[in-house]
């Protein structure tokens, strides 16, 4: 039995376990969160599994940001219980709940002017000194190539669109290769097309054996790419299940306070509209049809959503 | 043994150095025995006279009460210790009990409080102090009263200052006496601070011409009464400025006297003990206190130490009691530890296991060897390694499998081509001491690296393709 000196510069970090797909990765008991007098979370019981794409939807204020903020530690509970991996989300460091989950915050907010293969690069940082150094090049490549960010890799981040931005950090914290997967709202700025292949990213990834839980305001794409959905109304969480459990329409109109229907697709899945009146058109200005270049666009769409449903 | 020899020896000495320690240390303690016995020896020494007697002849038939007086003295019935330390100091001044005797230092008598005398200048001494000392002491250079004589009888001669003089007490506070008001006389006690009961003794000596001068102005002549006054107080005047320059004198000679007995005491010092064996305070010299300095700092230090240690796991105990997640993260922390060791153990025995393989595989080639040589003897050349790495080939693969389990790419890669098996055996130890150390990150790999490697590869493709 030898004895080792540890120093503080030099500790040892616990290396994740791959889950098993079902696996309880995180288990949040009775989280309850207030800022000043106002109580943000109440009471919220989740568990997120390995395997899984979990969304949070909520209308807004509904306290799903601040769910995420708990989760990774950036918002002290005022009661409850975090658990990750088995243990408590404080007995684990810095490095070690890189290693575990990666975060995808709203907005990412960059001073200097990296340019974006460095910062797709700063998603590795964690396993600096570890085996899993070696797939750095490898990984930083293809989560790159994944986003569709590679030919915006020498430019500098802050020259970016917002869109672009967004596929950047995505890139990044996609990099970080941890197996929890925490996403607020990266759909936010980019287009469907960006929307579509994030989500099908997200999938894949939890496909891998990774949990991936991911706040979103499109319902519809909620409903079409998550295995479990969670609907939080006032900080409590007012049901979890199947998106086909959850988004009734019932259920949705009353927590969002609107009317909101729930179709069936035919092609399987939901269908979640708003009800809207009927308008009556008043179009005073120009108005050209192009027949034959809409069939065009049509034709190469088609192509594409074959290529992303894949 | 040369060695072990040197060992013993080296204890030996050590042991021999502390032996030679403890022994000076119980000579110095029998030596302090004996000097305690010694002492009361002295003590107990029967004197030539049952009593010691001090007469006095007063210079002029009586003491001036107004100014010196030379008083001739001779002792008889004295102790005389041949090559004592001291001797007696003869003294004019006043005991509170001259019967009794409990003035007496032998009787824990006081000066300044039991017995007050008159100071003398010790650097221009005006003789109202004298020394006699004992025959061969140390410090009779400065007997001002010669020696007392082996038959116990001395003779000196005082210089009585005078019916009012001005005594010190020990703290140096002075104190007025009065020798018309109360008994004075000779005193003697034993010099240096060595008190020795024998030579006490209390002569009393009265100022009969202060009477008669006194009873003479109270029977002068009425007319001039007067001036018989105005004399009167310029005597009184006279008195008091004479008194206050010899309490000035007196002052300034008792502080040279304490300081030059505190220097006589520390001088002599050793010869003083060994000669009259009598007990005095030791003095540490300034190593002895540097080292009593450091011990008690020493001490300090270590309770300092002490309640501090005890004060960080008293609050560490407390806050791990208190703050759950303290616990945990403490809990974290010794896993980490743990993980840690498990990572050098593991790798110590992928070395371990490394070394036994290579040692088989050299065992097996030299087996193989010696069989070819045996069966294959008419073969020219029997190209033993090759033949060797043939045949074991097989086995060595399904052997590093069998040893390593999980096998990486290069070693699966390596396993196959025709070098020596041992190198890609080692490089197959290597990686698993790799992945050990770092935990099981194996597992960790195979489902997200496959999710990277199957993008980077597709979507490459899917690029190349538009």
């Amino acid at each position: 039995m030898s004895i080792a000196i540890q120093l503080p510069w030099n500790t040892v970090h616990r290396t994740p376990t791959m889950p098993n797909p079902g696996d309880r990765v995180l288990e949040l008991v009775d989280v309850g969160v207030s800022i000043g007098e106002r109580r943000i979370l109440d009471g919220v019981n989740l568990d997120v599994r390995a395997g899984e794409v979990l969304s949070l939807v909520g209308p807004n204020g509904a306290g799903k940001s601040t769910l995420l903020n708990a989760i990774t530690g950036d918002v002290p509970l005022s009661d409850g219980e975090i658990t990750l991996f088995g243990l408590p989300a404080l007995s684990w460091d810095a490095t070690e709940l890189a290693m575990r989950r990666s975060v995808l915050l709203q907005s990412v907010d960059v001073t200097f002017p990296f340019s974006v293969d460095d910062i797709v690069r700063m998603g590795r940082s964690p396993w600096e000194g570890t085996a899993e150094e070696m797939d750095d090049d490898m990984i930083v490549e293809s989560a790159m190539t994944m986003t569709e960010v590679m030919p915006l890799a020498d430019r500098v981040y802050t020259s970016l669109s917002g869109g672009e931005r967004g596929r950047a950090a995505f890139s990044r914290v996609l990099a970080q290769a941890a197996p929890i997967l925490l996403l607020d709202e990266p759909t936010a700025a980019m287009d469907i097309k960006h929307q579509e292949m994030l989500m099908r990213i997200g999938r894949e990834y939890a496909a891998a054996g990774c949990a991936v839980v991911v706040i979103v305001h499109a319902l519809d794409a909620a409903a079409a790419w998550s295995d479990r959905v969670a609907l939080l109304e006032h900080g409590r969480l007012r049901a979890v299940g199947t998106p086909e459990e959850v988004f009734t329409s019932t259920m949705l109109s009353d927590v969002y306070q609107c009317p909101i229907e729930v179709l069936p697709h035919p092609g399987g899945g939901l269908i979640i509209l708003p009800k809207r009146p009927a308008i009556t058109r008043h179009v005073y200005g120009e108005h050209h049809g192009f027949p034959d270049a809409a069939r065009a666009n049509l034709a190469r769409l088609s192509g594409l959503s074959g290529q992303g449903v894949s | 043994m040369g060695a072990t020899n040197g060992n013993i020896n080296g204890t030996g000495t050590i042991r021999r150095t502390i032996g030679r320690r403890i022994a000076v240390m119980i000579a110095a303690l029998a030596m302090t025995c004996t000097a305690v016995f010694a002492a009361d020896a002295v003590r107990v020494i029967p004197t030539a006279d049952a009593a010691a007697k001090v007469s006095a002849n007063v210079d002029g038939g009586s003491l001036n009460p107004d100014g010196d007086t030379a008083v001739e003295l001779s002792g008889s019935g004295f102790q005389s210790v041949q090559g004592g330390f001291g001797g007696i100091y003869v003294l004019f001044g006043w005991v509170n009990d001259p019967s009794g005797g409990s003035w007496r230092p032998s009787q824990g008598g006081i000066t300044g409080q039991d017995y007050r005398y008159m100071p003398d200048d010790e650097n221009n001494p005006a003789g109202y102090d004298v020394f006699v000392a004992f025959p061969g002491d140390s410090t009779a250079s400065a007997a001002n009263g010669g020696q007392i004589a082996s038959d116990g009888t001395w003779h000196a001669t005082i210089t009585v200052p005078g019916a009012k003089f001005t005594s010190y007490d020990r703290s140096n506070n002075p104190t007025e006496v009065d020798c018309t008001a109360v008994q004075c006389g000779i005193i003697t006690i034993g010099a240096h601070g060595v008190v020795n009961a024998t030579n006490e003794t209390f002569t009393p000596l009265s100022f009969a011409a202060a009477q008669q001068t006194a009873t003479q102005n109270d029977s002068g002549d009425d007319s001039s009464a007067a001036d018989a006054k105005k004399t009167a107080d310029d005597a009184a005047a006279k008195a008091k400025a004479a008194a206050e320059a010899k309490k000035k004198a007196a002052a300034e000679a008792a502080a040279k006297k304490k300081a030059q007995a505190a220097a006589a005491a520390n001088e002599p010092q050793t010869a003083a003990e060994e000669k009259t064996m009598s007990t005095q305070v030791p003095t540490l010299g300034i190593a002895g206190w540097l080292i009593v300095a450091a011990i008690i700092v020493l001490g300090i230090a270590i309770i300092v130490l002490a309640a501090g240690v005890g004060g960080y796991l008293a609050a560490k105990s407390l806050l791990l009691g208190v703050s759950p997640a303290a616990l945990d993260k403490e809990i974290a922390k010794r896993e980490r530890k743990a993980e840690d060791v498990r990572a050098r153990e593991a790798l110590k025995s992928a070395k371990r296991k490394r070394r036994q393989y290579q040692r088989l595989l050299k065992e097996q080639g030299r087996a193989d060897q010696a069989q070819s040589l045996v069966e294959d003897a008419p073969l020219p050349i029997p190209t033993p390694r090759q033949d060797g790495g043939r045949n074991g080939d097989p086995a060595a693969a399904t052997q590093a499998t069998q040893v390593i389990p999980p096998v990486t790419e290069a070693s699966a890669g390596g396993g196959a081509g025709t070098p020596a098996g041992a190198a890609s055996v080692a490089g197959t130890a290597a990686g698993t001491a790799a992945g050990m150390a770092t935990g099981t990150v194996a597992g960790t790999a195979t489902g997200i690296r496959g999710f990277f490697t199957r993008h980077s590869g597709g979507a490459a493709d899917k690029e190349g393709q538009q």
